[in-house]
């Protein structure tokens, strides 16, 4: 006799998108940095924009803070980036 | 004709097999869990009258949904009856507002556990607890509401994310019912619903921190005990935008009261009291400014408004014991919420 039970889990729901081509150089571009909002974000995503100008020659910095690090970027704030740098360096962390 | 249920069918050969198999896969939280069949799994969803495929909720960041079905299948597995469900339905509900911040509370090194406070006829109507033990073992309402909302985030929401660093003893359960039949408006009320509307009410908290005073007579003495405690330095509401709950037993309720105190007043001398100097966060490190003149006399709240004091009497007869419950890292990060429970949850907000 069999016993048959239901699997409680789930995955994430997977979506498909066309990601941005990556550039042959970086000289020249513009990078945006997202900081998550949390206590020292920004000295470090600074830092690393700093840096990345040094080593490649990167034009400008657009540093932006996100007013939560719970939630996703907003939208206003992507597109604000989107139509203004070339890249993005964006991660988690505390 | 029953709906038809998505979830992968799993062929063992008892139910003693199946717990032994969900504890091998890492489906439980180290409790044994109660199988879940089809039929039971029918039947709850038949209580809270929903369609499987109906989204209940969601962690938009973690690309993660949680559909009826699925939660139908983590409430059996805590132990729910069948009437319990529509509870559960609506505190994943709650959870997944945007302004409740489901991702870093679930997910964040403090470890909040998710304090959920029952009001309206359907906390009675499930036998949920609000009096002696209140925050223990023993109640079958308060174990298995509180434990298949957190048996949704291992199973749906993604367990990995979860990196507290200490746990939390709530992560079990933290569900509670409110004494409502004294003279102070339960707290559902004061969040404004109707009192004859049943709601949970979803609050990312710490533990509770236990307030003793078997002493004092007047209710400001009393007060001034929960203020000290509610004002740690080691608490996010010092130095941040929190809110804070604060359970009054029923013998610390019945001296208050005898006074005239209502719970606006209670709320307002808490807020007023539950303070510290500047001074004191600059000797914890907490802000990092040499201390100033004048720093002794700034004082910095626990809470920003009286508003922000989620105030509940429940608790045993007997014992001088309230406790508060400091919050979660910010407001602008995550707030109390409020849901209603439908006797039918179908076409839920």
């Amino acid at each position: 006799m069999t016993y048959t039970v239901l699997d409680p889990t789930n995955v994430p729901i997977r979506t498909t998108f066309e990601p941005a081509l990556r550039p042959e150089s970086l000289k020249g571009l513009t990078l945006g940095l997202i900081d998550n909002g949390k206590k020292n974000s920004d000295y470090l995503v600074k830092k690393i924009g700093h840096r990345l100008r040094e080593l490649y020659g990167l034009s400008d910095n657009l540093h932006v803070r996100k007013p939560s690090p719970s939630h996703a970027i907003p939208r206003d704030m992507a597109e604000e980036l989107a139509g203004k740098v070339d890249l993005v360096v964006a991660g988690i962390g505390d | 004709m029953s709906p038809a249920l998505m979830s992968h069918r799993i062929e063992v050969e008892s139910a003693e097999q199946a717990l032994e198999t969900f504890y091998q896969n890492g489906w439980t939280d180290g409790l044994p869990v109660v199988p879940p069949t089809e039929e039971k799994v029918l039947m709850f969803l038949g209580a809270a009258g929903l369609g499987p495929d109906e989204i209940l909720g969601s962690i938009p960041e973690r690309n993660r949904i949680f559909t009826a079905e699925k939660v139908a299948v983590n409430a059996v597995m805590a132990g729910c009856l069948p009437e319990y469900f529509p509870v559960v339905v609506a505190a994943v509900r709650g959870i997944s507002r945007p302004e409740f911040g489901l991702h870093g509370v679930s997910a964040s090194t403090a470890g909040s556990g998710i304090l959920m406070v029952v009001n309206g006829p359907v906390a009675s109507a499930c036998g949920l607890n609000n009096g002696q033990n209140l925050m223990a073992p023993g109640n079958r309402a308060n174990a298995t509401i509180g434990r298949a909302v957190r048996l949704v985030l291992y199973n749906l929401g993604g367990r990995e994310f979860d990196r507290s660093t200490l746990g939390h003893p709530g992560k079990y359960t933290y569900c509670i019912g409110e004494q409502e039949t004294g003279s102070w408006v339960p707290l559902h009320v004061m969040r404004g619903f109707k009192k004859e509307t049943s709601t949970v009410t979803l609050f990312a908290a710490e533990g509770p921190n236990q307030i003793q005073n078997h002493v004092a007579l007047k209710p400001e003495n009393i007060l001034n005990t929960i203020a000290d405690r509610m004002r740690a330095l080691g608490s996010f509401n010092m130095g941040g935008d929190c809110e804070c709950a604060v359970i009054i037993c029923p013998e610390h309720y019945e001296t208050i009261v005898r006074d005239g105190w209502t719970k606006e007043g209670v709320r307002e001398f808490l807020y007023e009291n539950a303070c510290r100097p500047l001074a004191d966060l600059k000797r914890g490190g907490l802000n990092e400014s040499p201390i100033e003149p004048g720093d002794e006399e700034k004082m910095v709240r626990t809470v920003s408004s009286p508003e922000h004091i989620l105030l509940i009497m429940a608790g045993g007869g007997a014992g001088r014991f309230s406790a508060c419950m400091p919050g979660w890292f910010s407001r602008h990060m995550s707030k109390a919420v409020t849901e209603p429970i439908g006797v039918t949850c179908a076409g839920g907000t």
